[in-house]
C-alpha cells in the first residue's frame, strides 16, 4: 500500500515560525476583511437608511449630522451605500477565487503532471486565452449573458484559472521529477494517483499562496467590472459603480467617491496583508 | 428613434420628424390667423456688431458624443450630427432658444388661402461656399429630396398628411411655393430648423457631406474623423456681415456624458454640445464652469401597454401617476429646471394647454385605493429603458418603492432599446412599461399624432380612443384659438385620465461652457448649436 509522502515528513515546507511583523498585518489585515464580512452580512441592520432612497430635498448634502458621509445627487445616503456596497464584493470575490483556483489547479496539475501533448495543448490553449485582455472579455461575456453576479463570477473565476494553473503547472513539474514521485512510480501508481495522491499534496502551498492573492485582485476586479457598468443593474450601491457615477461630482461632493473609494482600497489592502503574511508563513524556509 | 431625451435632443437619437417648438411665433401666427407674415418683424440685425468686452478670432473646443451613424443631413438623428451640419449649412427659418422662429435664408413667409398655400421669399446675396448662388430652384431641390421616400429622411413624418413629393414650386428665382395636402397654419415650423433635417443643400448633393461639405452656414467643415471629431473654420462667404467671431470651431469625440464633462472641467474642451441638465447644473459656477438654460418641450415618458396586465386596468395606470413625486423627478432628473408634467402632451409652453385641469400629485392613499379597486394586491413590473433615461428610471423604482410597487430595473443598450422590428419586437415599443425620451416639438400635434392616437406608428401604449382621435384630427383643421383650445382640452383630459403614458416633468434644457474664456453660448431648447454670437473674452 502506498503511504504518503506528507505523512512521512518529506516535505517539510510549511513553517510554524511568523515574524512579529507579519503577525501585525495578518491582525490587521484580518481584522478589516471580517468587519467588511460581518457588514457585508447584517448592513441592513447597521445601515441608517435604505440605500435606494431618494431625498431629492438633500441632495449633495455634506458629511454631517444625518448623514455622517453626506448624500450624493438623488440625496442617497454614502454611509448606507457604503455599508450596503460590502455585500456584493464579498459575493463575487471568494466565488470567483474559489473557482479561479479550482479550475486552474486541476488544469495545472493535469498539463504538468501528464505532460507531452496534453501539457502542449492545454498550455498553448492557456496561451491563447492569456493574450485576450480580461476587460474586453468580460465585456463581451456579460454582453451576451447580461448583467448578474454569476456572469461577473465566472469572467474573473476564467481570468484566474489561466494564472494559477501556470502556477501550478510550474510546481507539478518541479515536484515530478522528485525522488518521491518517481519511488511512486516505481511502485506502480498510475498517473491519476500520483497527481493526486503525490503532487497535489505537494503542490498546496503554490495553490494557497495563489488563491490568497487571487483574492485581493478579485475584489478589485469585481469593483474594476461595476465601474464599467459591468456589474449589477443601475441603482446598486456597488463600490465600483459608486464611483463611476458620482466622478463628475468630485469637485463638489467629493464625499461621493472617496467613501466608496476608500472602502475599496480597504478591502483590498487587508487581503493583500492577509496573503502576505500567509506567504510568509507558509513558505518560511 | 429618440435620443437624448434629457436635453430634448437626445444623445443617441431625436425622435424622428421632430421639430422643436417656436411658440411665440405660433401665437403670432394663430392670432394672426391665415395670411399672417411673421419674417420680417423678427428679423436680426446682420450688422455683427461684437459685445465690448469680446474680441474676434479663437477657436471654440466642443465635446460630443461621436456619431452613431453617417453625418448626413437627409438621414441624421442624432445630436451631434445634427450639431456640425447646422454650423456648416442653414434652415430657411432658425428656431431660436425663446422659440421664436427667426428669418435665415428665408427672409418672409406668407400664405395668402388661410394655411393651404405657403410663399417664402428668400434672401438676396447668399451663396454658398463654393460660391454658387441660393435660388428658388435649389431650395425646390432640398425639399424634394427630403420628400422622396427613397431617402428614407426622417422629416418625411413631419410632412405626412401635410406636405407630398410635387408640392414645392419656384414662383420666381427668389420665392418658393409649398402647396399643402391640407390647410396647417404651423406649416413654417415644419421647414425650420424645428424639422432639423431641413436644411438647403446644393442641388448636386448626394449623400457625401463629410466629402463635399458646402453650404451657407457661417463655418466650412475642414476635418471629420467618425472616431475623434471635426474640425470646422469661418465661412469668409457667410450671409451675415461680421459674423461668426471664431475663427473655428473644434469638435472633439467623447464616448460618454461624464467623460465630455470631465473634458470641460479639465479644459480640454470650452463648451458641450449636448449638456444633461442633472450631470451639468450642480456644477454651476464651480470652477470656470458657467451654464445657460433654457424650457423646452422635451419629455421622457413613461409608457405603460394598456393592452396587458398589469397594465389594462386604468386604475393600475392611474395608480402609478399618483405614485410619483413630480417635483422629485424634476430635482433628480433635471436638476429643478423642468416644469411639472400632468401626463397629457400639452406642455405649459403650447398656447392651448388647458389651465383647468388640476395638477397631479403623489398621493399614497389614492394608490392604495386604486389598486385595490383594480384587484392588485402587490404590484411589481419590470421597466425597460436606455441609458439616457438611467436617472429618471432609479426615481421611479425608488419613489414608487416607497408605496410598495416593486420595479426591477432593465437597461438595455440604446442600439438594443431601439432595435428591432418596429412593427412586433422593439423593446421601446413593446415592453410592458418602459421610458422613453422625447424630444422637444414644435406643435402638439407632433406628439399626439405619432404618439397616442388609436394604431399610431409610435403608439407603445398601445392606448386606442376614438374620442382622442377625432379630437387630435379638429385640432389640426381649427383656425381658432378657441377650437384649438376646446379640442385641447378633450384630448388632454383623455390622456389625463386614461394615463397611457406618465409625462412627469417637461424637460429643461442646459448647455455648460468655460465662463472666462468665452461668452455667447447659448442653451438650445433642442441642444441645437448656434455659435455664430460666441466670441473670446
Amino acid at each position: 500500500m502506498t503511504t504518503s509522502v506528507i505523512a512521512k515528513g518529506i516535505v517539510p515546507r510549511i513553517s510554524r515560525g511568523v515574524g512579529g511583523r507579519s503577525r501585525v498585518a495578518l491582525a490587521v489585515g484580518g481584522t478589516l476583511i471580517l468587519a467588511w464580512a460581518v457588514i457585508a452580512l447584517f448592513w441592513p441592520h447597521l445601515a441608517p437608511y435604505d440605500p435606494v432612497h431618494q431625498d431629492p430635498l438633500h441632495r449633495f448634502a455634506p458629511p454631517g449630522p444625518g448623514h455622517w458621509l453626506g448624500t450624493d445627487q438623488f440625496g442617497r445616503d454614502t454611509l448606507s451605500r457604503m455599508l450596503a456596497g460590502a455585500r456584493p464584493v464579498l459575493q463575487v470575490a471568494p466565488l470567483a477565487t474559489a473557482l479561479g483556483t479550482l479550475a486552474g489547479t486541476v488544469v495545472g496539475l493535469v498539463a504538468g503532471t501528464f505532460g507531452g501533448l496534453v501539457d502542449e495543448v492545454v498550455m498553448r490553449v492557456l496561451d491563447a486565452i492569456v493574450v485576450f485582455p480580461t476587460i474586453i472579455a468580460a465585456v463581451l461575456f456579460v454582453a451576451l449573458s447580461g448583467r448578474s453576479v454569476t456572469a461577473v463570477v465566472l469572467v474573473i473565476a476564467a481570468s484566474f484559472t489561466t494564472i494559477v494553473a501556470r502556477s501550478v503547472r510550474a510546481a507539478t513539474l518541479v515536484e515530478r521529477e522528485k525522488a518521491y514521485v518517481e519511488a511512486a512510480r516505481l511502485r506502480g501508481e498510475r498517473s491519476w494517483s500520483l497527481m493526486l495522491r503525490e503532487i497535489l499534496p505537494n503542490v498546496t502551498t503554490t495553490v494557497l499562496v495563489e488563491a490568497t492573492s487571487r483574492f485581493g485582485d478579485a475584489i478589485f476586479a469585481a469593483a474594476t467590472l461595476s465601474f464599467l457598468g459591468l456589474g449589477q443593474p443601475p441603482g446598486s450601491p456597488e463600490w465600483g459603480a459608486s464611483v463611476s457615477d458620482n466622478r463628475t461630482w468630485l469637485q463638489i461632493a467629493p464625499w461621493t467617491v472617496l467613501a466608496p473609494a476608500l472602502a475599496i482600497a480597504s478591502l483590498v489592502v487587508a487581503t493583500a496583508l492577509v496573503a502576505d503574511a500567509l506567504r510568509s508563513r507558509w513558505e518560511a524556509p | 428613434m429618440d435620443m437624448h431625451s434629457q436635453n430634448l435632443l437626445d444623445r443617441r437619437r431625436f425622435l424622428a420628424g421632430s421639430g422643436v417648438a417656436g411658440l411665440l411665433a405660433l401665437v403670432a401666427a394663430c392670432s394672426g390667423g391665415a395670411g399672417t407674415s411673421t419674417g420680417a418683424s423678427s428679423q436680426q440685425s446682420a450688422t455683427g456688431s461684437l459685445p465690448a468686452t469680446s474680441k474676434r478670432g479663437g477657436t471654440l473646443r466642443a465635446g460630443s458624443p461621436p456619431p452613431p451613424t453617417a453625418v448626413d443631413p437627409i438621414t441624421m438623428y442624432d445630436g451631434t450630427a445634427i450639431a456640425i451640419v447646422q454650423l456648416v449649412a442653414d434652415y430657411l427659418i432658425w428656431l431660436d432658444k425663446d422659440f421664436t422662429l427667426v428669418p435665415r435664408l428665408a427672409e418672409r413667409w406668407e400664405t395668402p388661402d388661410g394655411g393651404k398655400t405657403w410663399s417664402f421669399a428668400l434672401r438676396h446675396g447668399v451663396v454658398f461656399s463654393d460660391g454658387t448662388p441660393l435660388d428658388a430652384e435649389t431650395v425646390k431641390a432640398s425639399f424634394d429630396r427630403l420628400l422622396d421616400p427613397d431617402n428614407k429622411s426622417a422629416a418625411l413624418s413631419a410632412f405626412d398628411t401635410v406636405l407630398a413629393k410635387g408640392g414645392v414650386a419656384v414662383k420666381d428665382p427668389s420665392t418658393v411655393v409649398f402647396t399643402l395636402e391640407r390647410a396647417f397654419s404651423d406649416f413654417p415650423y415644419l421647414v425650420s430648423a424645428g424639422n432639423y433635417n431641413t436644411l438647403i443643400l446644393k442641388k448636386d448633393y448626394a449623400g457625401d457631406f463629410t466629402k463635399k461639405p458646402i453650404g451657407t452656414g457661417p463655418f466650412l467643415l475642414q476635418s471629420y474623423d467618425p472616431s475623434k471629431g471635426a474640425t470646422l473654420v469661418r465661412n469668409p462667404k457667410y450671409w451675415e456681415q461680421g459674423k461668426p467671431y471664431l475663427d473655428g470651431v473644434e469638435i472633439k469625440f467623447y464616448a460618454d456624458d461624464q467623460a465630455d464633462l470631465l473634458a470641460l472641467q479639465g479644459g480640454d474642451v470650452d463648451t458641450q454640445i449636448l449638456s444633461r441638465p442633472a450631470l451639468v447644473s450642480p456644477l454651476k459656477g464651480a470652477g470656470d464652469i458657467a451654464i445657460d438654460q433654457v424650457k423646452s418641450t422635451g419629455f421622457i415618458a413613461l409608457t405603460l401597454r394598456t393592452d396587458q396586465a398589469p397594465f389594462d386596468r386604468k386604475e393600475v395606470r392611474q395608480a402609478v401617476a399618483y405614485a410619483l413625486d413630480r417635483p422629485g423627478v424634476n430635482a433628480t432628473t433635471y436638476d429643478g429646471i423642468g416644469a411639472l408634467g400632468n401626463d397629457h402632451l400639452f406642455a405649459a409652453l403650447f398656447p392651448a394647454a388647458p389651465t383647468d385641469l388640476p395638477q397631479r400629485a403623489k398621493d399614497p392613499a389614492k394608490v392604495a385605493a386604486l389598486l385595490a379597486a383594480a384587484g392588485v394586491s402587490k404590484l411589481s413590473f419590470p421597466l425597460t429603458f436606455d441609458p439616457p433615461s438611467k436617472d429618471y428610471a432609479l426615481t421611479v423604482q425608488s419613489q414608487l418603492k416607497e408605496v410598495g410597487i416593486e420595479v426591477t430595473l432593465d437597461q438595455r443598450t440604446s442600439a438594443d432599446f431601439y432595435g428591432g422590428d418596429q412593427e412586433k419586437d422593439t423593446p421601446w415599443l413593446f415592453t410592458k412599461a418602459n421610458l422613453v425620451g422625447w424630444a422637444g416639438r414644435a406643435v402638439p400635434s407632433q406628439f399626439i399624432i405619432p404618439m397616442v392616437k388609436s394604431k399610431a406608428v409610435w403608439n407603445g401604449s398601445k392606448y386606442a380612443n376614438p374620442a382622442l382621435d377625432a379630437a387630435a384630427t379638429a385640432y389640426d383643421a381649427a383656425t381658432t384659438d378657441a377650437d384649438r383650445k376646446a379640442q385641447a382640452e378633450i384630448i388632454a383630459k383623455a390622456l389625463n385620465d386614461d394615463v397611457p403614458v406618465i409625462i412627469s416633468v417637461w424637460s429643461g434644457n442646459v448647455r455648460a461652457y468655460n465662463g472666462k474664456k468665452f461668452t455667447g453660448v447659448q442653451a438650445h431648447p433642442a441642444s441645437y448649436v448656434d455659435f455664430t454670437s460666441v466670441s473670446a473674452l
